[in-house]
């Protein structure tokens, strides 16, 4: 079977459990992958249907799988992900003699990968990003970006990778012109322009918002409208600083889905690097994780395997410390780290984490919240 | 209407993104629509033909106001396209522009800058077409004609009617009249009319080649000091100097301020094909007696115009035809009604005025101003000469503003002739371009190299003019180093400033060669311009070297005689093409990392 016909099996199992919000935005996918201008008509023509008439979810859900139908018959290349796009090898980047320095740092980012970077501020998140996107200068290592599009400058190269800072630039003027004046930069037939920006509106989730103006709209959808820009451009390379900053942990999780499922389009997928505080929700869409410490570069697999299986996990109750070694006292509890409102607990090797949960319960501990972070970069953070 | 607006935005959207962008559609639009407002206000701004009576009625768009309109209308289209255009930057957010694309953008500010500036141009034109429209040649000269033909009845002032400024029949155009008192031998034949004296000589003349070599040193000559006028003729200067006294008495009846010695012409059109030859006066002439004197030295009368008119005018006299004088006035007052000069004549009254057959004699005069309401009758005053004593009594109550006929003439032709759009297109070209030059500057780089750019333009060339005092001061004695050095500085600073964007972008900060850049934008000509001061600034310096170069036709040719004001639009091209050429290296300096 092969890649789209595995994700339309997939939506269609989606649609069909009723689960509407996320399937329909499979569908979308799955349109946006063809390429096809009337399949793009009709979901646009449907998005507005859905919007005038929310509460038919039966006939949306029909709907929907009668587009799936066409959408099967279409045959979609599947894009080649083997080849690196930007390789960089041993950049140093330095801000003066005993000032801050990052590297040498090496990454190889391919297409249809999400790679997550993660660090405490002031760690080079943000430095490794501008420097990956041509930004910054980096005074030693090699920098190599490979394309599909060829390219005979610089200013050529830079309309192939988009970097979308922390703070993002006001949108001014109407949103939808904002939209299609990317596309008619881009050379996008005058025919298409307005379905395909249409049809990245209907994808975000904009339709009911694409007539507001920019101070109107809240910060969630502020990202969405500068990710629906950000694809228009088709880029090779998207780096993206903090998106997840001021979103609510719902908006968080539907950004980075997005992000993903954009990311592994079948035939035109994105090499992404995202930086981020939010570590579950990068860790869980992220194919790779880059923790950078003081400048220093982390992947959380390679060290992982370095040190012995430890368990740690976080826990955040309203016991005394005391209390909490005295629970633990026949699991070979390790080290107990309070930073003042949580406790980090380091088990020796062959410590189950259903075990802690079972010691918890039994020991009537007044538990908020727990969780193993024995594979997860959060073990930098607190420790 | 916005459904129009909107269907055309969308279309350009989609289209040229540029021409969206920038709003050149709307914003020539806009312009065309003004400079029509324009026009039609320059039409319509003079119909009321009192304005014609000032002086230099060319600069109208100056002196109502009309300048200060024109300004706010032009800033605030400029103001409201900045807040339009900004709204969206592709080159800013990298998306695809070529060379061409990148100079397309900065065609279009030039194109909108230059047609929101030029309302001045409108305003004008639209003045000459109504001039052109409302007042044709052959009427223009028609009325020049009538004025001229009836002028000498207006009665002004003596010195225009005494027996000196006669210049018909023969030998009244030969001679020259001494009328300075203290020039004249009362031994003399002379004539007298109360103080003045006339006393007429003939003339001799002394003529020296104009390629003379030594024609200065001949002029410095003692025996060439004394001379009244010099005519420069083809290729000789000849010399009038007094000779001897002429008896006039046998052809002069009377010495009284007579019609029959008008020899003046009132308005002389520039469409005047009789060559009156140019004199020079001596203006040496009196000054051996006091300064004041140099005035009364300045013979304009001496020409063939005056000699002409002095006929015409003896001829209609002569004709002593009260019907034709009558209808001359009768035309010449409906001119000046249509004119609306002020005047209180009639022509029944102004023929009773001046009409004294035989000899013509003015008894009344006529004011140029109307009488002041309480003017009360003037006595003679003790320091008042008789000539002017004679003027007061013979003055009537009638007035006739003949200057406002004579500037009314004079701005209709000068309407006519004048060419704004010669006059004014360098500036204007100019100014669009460097306007153009920092919106073209500010959204290539951003606002903070743009402001650097300012300052740092600032700072060099308070450092240049700091240098320049510094060098006048340490070679003093040799200007001409100083300038040598000067420029040569400034060739230099020019040089390393466009080089730095071409060579070094890699090796300097980006916000220096942002800096750079745009200096380079707008400074290309003016570098072009410098490297072509400094040619013929060599150039003037080997004509010194020349052994002819201290005769006076010596003729220094430099590189500027080449186009000439030409070079202006030279140089324009040059730096619109450099800004072509140049859009690579401001993509190029756009892709640079920074840090």
């Amino acid at each position: 079977m092969s890649k789209a016909e595995a994700r339309i099996k997939e939506v269609i199992s989606f649609l069909t459990n009723k689960d509407t919000v996320l399937g329909y935005r499979k569908l979308m996918d799955c349109v946006i992958d063809t390429q096809d201008l009337d399949l793009y008509r009709e979901v646009i023509a449907l998005t507005d249907w859905k919007e005038q008439f929310p509460e038919q979810e039966d006939e949306l859900i029909e709907r929907s799988l009668a587009i799936l139908e066409k959408v099967a018959t279409i045959p979609i290349s599947e894009y080649e992900t083997n080849n690196p796009v930007v390789i960089g090898h041993n950049l140093i980047k330095s801000y003066g003699h005993n000032r801050f320095q990052l590297g040498p740092i090496s990454v190889e980012i391919r297409k249809g990968e999400v790679y997550g970077l993660v660090g405490e501020n002031g760690n080079g998140k943000t430095t490794l990003l501008r420097v990956l996107a041509k930004e910054l200068k980096y005074n030693s290592g090699q920098l190599d970006y490979r394309f599909d599009t060829t390219y005979d400058s610089n200013f050529d190269l830079r309309t192939n990778l988009v970097y979308i800072p922390q703070r993002t630039q006001k949108w001014y003027g109407s949103l939808k012109d904002n939209l299609k004046f990317v596309l008619s930069n881009y050379g996008i037939p005058p025919e298409e322009n307005e379905t395909r920006v249409l049809m990245m509106i209907a994808r975000f989730g904009l339709w009911n918002y694409k007539h507001l103006k920019w101070n109107e709209l809240s910060s969630g959808y502020k990202m969405r409208f500068e990710l629906a820009r950000t694809l228009l451009r088709q880029p090779e390379l998207l780096l993206l600083d903090e998106p997840l900053a001021n979103l609510d942990v719902l908006a968080q999780q539907v950004i980075l889905e997005d992000l993903k499922s954009m990311c592994n389009s079948i035939n035109n997928p994105v090499a992404l690097i995202l930086s981020s505080q939010q570590l579950y929700e990068v860790e869980k869409i992220s194919d790779k994780v880059i923790y950078l410490k003081e400048g220093k570069y982390k992947d959380n697999k390679e060290v992982i395997a370095d040190e012995t299986n430890q368990l740690i996990v976080e826990i955040d109750c309203d016991a005394d410390r005391d209390t909490v070694i005295a629970v633990f006292e026949d699991l070979h509890l390790e080290k107990l780290i309070f930073n003042g409102g949580i406790y980090v607990a380091y088990f020796k090797e062959g410590t189950s984490f259903n075990v802690i949960l079972e010691t918890l319960g039994k020991r009537k501990i007044n538990v908020t919240y727990t969780r193993n972070i024995s594979k997860s970069t959060r073990r930098f953070f607190v420790s | 209407m916005k459904a129009f607006i909107y269907k055309t935005n969308q279309y350009l959207l989609e289209r040229y993104p540029t021409i969206w962008n920038t709003r050149l559609i709307w914003m020539l639009l806009a312009a065309v629509l003004l400079h029509l407002i324009f026009f039609v206000f320059g039409f319509f701004s003079l119909t009321n033909p009192k304005i014609l009576h000032e002086r230099n009625i060319t600069t109208l768009f100056f002196d109502n106001g009309t300048v200060f309109l024109s300004s706010i209308i032009s800033i605030l289209l400029f103001v409201a396209w900045l807040i339009y255009m900004f709204k969206n930057n592709a080159f800013k957010n990298f998306y695809p522009t070529t060379r061409l694309k990148l100079f397309g953008q900065f065609m279009c500010y030039l194109l909108i800058i230059f047609s929101i500036s030029t309302f001045y141009l409108s305003y004008n034109y639209g003045i000459k077409t109504y001039v052109a429209a409302n007042y044709p040649d052959e009427q223009i000269n028609k009325e020049i004609e009538i004025t001229n033909d009836v002028a000498l009845f207006l009665s002004e002032d003596v010195s225009d009617y005494t027996i000196d400024k006669r210049r018909y029949p023969n030998p009244f155009n030969t001679l020259f009249c001494e009328d300075q008192e203290r020039f004249i031998d009362e031994d003399l034949p002379h004539l007298k009319f109360l103080d003045e004296v006339f006393q007429f000589y003939t003339l001799s003349t002394k003529v020296i080649p104009i390629n003379d070599r030594n024609r200065y040193t001949i002029e410095q000559d003692s025996a060439y000091s004394g001379y009244v006028f010099k005519k420069t003729q083809d290729s000789l200067v000849t010399f009038y100097f007094k000779d001897s006294v002429v008896d006039m008495q046998p052809l002069v009846k009377s010495v009284k301020p007579s019609y029959y010695n008008a020899s003046f012409t009132l308005f002389v059109s520039m469409n005047d094909t009789l060559k009156t030859n140019a004199l020079n006066y001596n203006y040496n002439y009196a000054e051996y007696s006091d300064y004041d004197g140099y005035d009364y030295n300045y013979r304009p009368e001496f020409n063939l115009r005056h000699q002409i008119r002095s006929k015409k005018n003896q001829e209609l006299l002569n004709r002593n035809d009260k019907n034709e004088i009558k209808k001359l006035m009768d035309d010449f007052l409906a001119i000046s009604n249509a004119y609306k000069i002020d005047h209180n004549l009639t022509s029944e009254q102004w023929l009773d005025l001046v009409y004294h057959p035989g000899d013509f004699e003015v008894k009344h005069f006529i004011r140029t101003l109307p009488k002041d309401e309480y003017e009360y009758a003037r006595v003679a005053a003790a320091n008042q000469t008789e000539i002017e004593k004679f003027y007061l009594v013979h003055r009537s109550d009638y007035h006739y503003n003949n200057d406002a006929l004579k500037y009314t003439f004079e701005n209709i032709e000068e309407i006519k002739v004048s060419n704004p759009l010669a006059d004014s297109i360098h500036f204007f070209l100019w100014f669009s371009f460097f306007v153009s030059c920092i919106v073209f500057m500010f959204r290539v780089t951003g606002l903070k190299p743009l402001l650097f750019s300012i300052i740092t333009t600032g700072v060099l060339i308070l450092f240049i003019t700091l240098m320049t005092a510094l060098i006048f001061y340490l070679i003093r004695g040799s200007d001409n180093l100083a300038f040598y050095f000067i420029s040569y500085i400034t060739l230099l600073l020019g040089t390393v400033i466009l080089a730095i964007p071409l060579f070094f972008a890699e090796r300097i900060k980006k916000l220096v060669v942002a800096i750079c850049v745009n200096i380079s934008i707008a400074g290309f000509p003016l570098y072009l311009f410098l490297i072509l001061g400094i040619i013929s600034m060599h150039q003037r310096d080997s004509c010194r070297l020349d052994p002819e170069y201290y005769k006076p036709n010596f003729q220094c040719h430099t590189i500027f005689d080449v186009f000439e004001l030409n070079w202006s639009y030279v140089l324009y091209v040059i730096a619109i093409a450099f800004i072509f050429f140049y859009s690579r290296i401001i993509k190029q300096w756009k892709s640079l990392p920074e840090g």
